[in-house]
């Protein structure tokens, strides 16, 4: 029950983000524009019909598109001239093995400093992270990926790393405070009185404590990695979806924004939803 | 207070007074071309070098400073603005009223910022003169960063609308306008002003990265977004590394930032502590 209307959810929150989506393209200056009227070779009935068959209202227009896309069909890229389905199918593997390769790196880089950090007390790890994570929460995501893309001399490997040094502060700050936090409470305190070994007190007592809230963070870093795929990729040159929203926003590609928009918005969603479900699951487990 | 805190301030201090006062440091107007001198290594005339057009690299770099240091604060101060309205409203209103609202701020919230920050950008023109590009890119900021800030801005109102004393100035009769003025508003101070702080690093990001794209503020106007734009011929960096100038000061300032904030917030803390003690 809690999936199905978990997924009504995600379904009501993509139809209304694209209604917003078709009510900014159907508002923004030169909407209706074509550039065959600009042929001069074109008689003014030709002109005429191009015009007529152009429709302006919104709900229509949202119409159309959402029953275009129930059959696999959504839309042709005017800068690309391409469907767009077919844009999106080349580009998404390549993105999504960048993330999730990205996303494995911070989580892992995060959890280990933090473990050492906050879960064992070590000052040392607590200053290195801090720092790292001080100096990449000041630096813009197309500046890391700059720098990567040169100190790596354009290896395919930058786009994963640029990702994980995008994501990996928000862990970390979130990983230290909840560790922190679980290995302060009175029963683990007691179990180090009591000279209980300290692995053992951290992967039976700290961890399982921190588990809900961790996961919690699993659905943020997935926001987060996604909208660093734009400055990375494109710096990059890495041709994923990032790169093909900055190029559709730079040429003013609408056609192909739009859907974008929406699937980057859908895999955000799901995301959360299945960061929720699993939250949901471990805070019972550990209760 | 310490050392780096000192160090920090001083630098902030420092950047911004030279951005202020970026007509009468600056060698050269920003747009001015020397066109016998295109690409110079630092010299007495041209101390940071000139870009590819012979403009003077610390002259563009100043007013770059100035435009992102002033231009970011403006923007928070907007999206500051429209959080505080809809988390006013849905804390105090209620009802109907507070889901629509939610439902918004969950709406924006759950899209990538960076996604969203370009559709938005795309669908309005691009062609746009320097000045016009400058007021779309922070005004876009403005109008779309709000989210976040709003939810902890309704969570204030919440926790304000609850507490002993709003209870107890309801019971003695205080009418709703002037318990939303004096008993609200005074107790919202603190998180309002806490999101305005928080959104300006967070903008100074967002204009960064959409300058790296080229979406950002146009040319010949320079600010830091586009003034990075220019690293991007990343082959000539090795050879003329006093290019890194911009990035160097970009991640200095918003470093500083930071120390400055998490120490602003660790003495509101203490003086909670020591209030309540």
């Amino acid at each position: 029950m809690k999936l199905f209307a978990g997924s009504c959810r995600i379904l009501f929150t993509l139809v209304v983000a694209g209604l917003c989506g078709v009510m900014l393209v159907r508002f923004a200056p030169g909407f209706g524009t074509d550039n065959r009227e600009l042929n001069a070779k074109l008689r003014e009935e030709s002109i005429a019909a191009l015009r007529a068959g152009r429709e302006s209202n919104v709900f229509r227009i949202y119409g159309k598109f959402l029953l275009k896309a129930a059959h696999g069909d959504m839309g042709t890229s005017d800068a690309f001239n391409a469907p767009v389905g077919g844009l999106l199918a080349d580009r998404l593997p390549l993105t999504l093995r960048s993330v999730g390769l990205g996303l494995a790196a911070a989580w892992a880089l995060a959890l280990c400093i933090a473990t050492i950090a906050g879960g064992f007390g070590k000052r040392v790890a607590d200053w290195a992270g801090t720092g790292l994570t001080e100096v990449l929460l000041a630096s813009p995501a197309g500046l890391l990926a700059l720098l990567l893309f040169i100190v790596f001399d354009g290896s395919v490997l930058v786009p994963v790393l640029g990702i994980a040094l995008v994501v990996f502060p928000h862990l970390y700050r979130n990983q230290r405070q909840v560790l922190g936090e679980a290995a302060g409470r009175p029963h683990v305190l007691s179990a180090h009185a009591r000279g209980v070994r300290p692995w053992r007190v951290f992967f039976r007592e700290v961890l399982p404590g921190a588990l809900p809230q961790l996961l919690a963070m699993a659905a943020t870093s997935v926001t987060l990695a996604v909208g660093a795929t734009i400055p990375v990729e494109t710096i990059c040159d890495s041709p994923g979806i990032g790169q093909l929203a900055w190029k559709a926003a730079a040429s003013r590609d609408l056609e192909l924004l739009l859907p974008l928009i929406l699937a980057m918005t859908a895999i955000s969603l799901t995301a959360n939803f299945v960061a929720d479900q699993i939250c949901g699951g471990s805070e019972v487990a550990v209760s | 207070m310490s050392v780096v805190r000192v160090i920090c301030w001083l630098l902030l201090g420092l950047t911004v007074c030279a951005a202020v006062g970026a007509n009468w440091i600056a060698p050269a107007p920003y747009e001015k071309q020397f066109r016998d001198f295109p690409n110079a290594r630092p010299n007495g005339q041209f101390p940071l070098g000139t870009d590819e057009l012979g403009r003077d690299r610390l002259s563009r770099l100043l007013y770059g400073t100035r435009l992102s240091l002033l231009l970011a604060p403006a923007a928070a101060l907007l999206a500051t603005l429209i959080a505080a309205l809809a988390g006013i409203s849905a804390g105090m209103i209620g009802g109907r009223v507070e889901q629509l609202i939610l439902s918004a701020v969950d709406l924006v919230a759950s899209l990538p910022w960076l996604f969203l920050l370009i559709a938005v950008r795309a669908v309005l023109p691009l062609n746009v003169s320097a000045y016009t590009s400058v007021a779309v890119t922070f005004l876009l900021l403005g109008a779309l960063g709000w989210a976040g800030a709003a939810r902890v801005i309704r969570s204030a109102v919440v926790a304000v609308r609850e507490s002993g004393f709003l209870v107890q100035a309801r019971s003695m009769g205080v009418s709703g306008w002037r318990l939303f003025a004096v008993q609200l508003l005074p107790n919202l101070r603190g998180p309002v002003v806490a999101q305005f702080w928080l959104l300006i690093p967070l903008f100074i990001l967002a204009e960064a990265n959409l300058g790296v794209l080229g979406l950002g503020v146009s040319e010949p106007l320079p600010s830091w977004g586009n003034l990075l734009l220019d690293l991007v011929n990343h082959r000539e960096i090795a050879e003329a590394p006093w290019r890194l100038a911009p990035a160097a000061l970009l991640v200095t300032v918003l470093l500083s930032l930071q120390v400055v904030q998490n120490s602003g917030g660790k003495l509101v803390r203490n003086r909670k502590a020591v209030a309540e003690v």
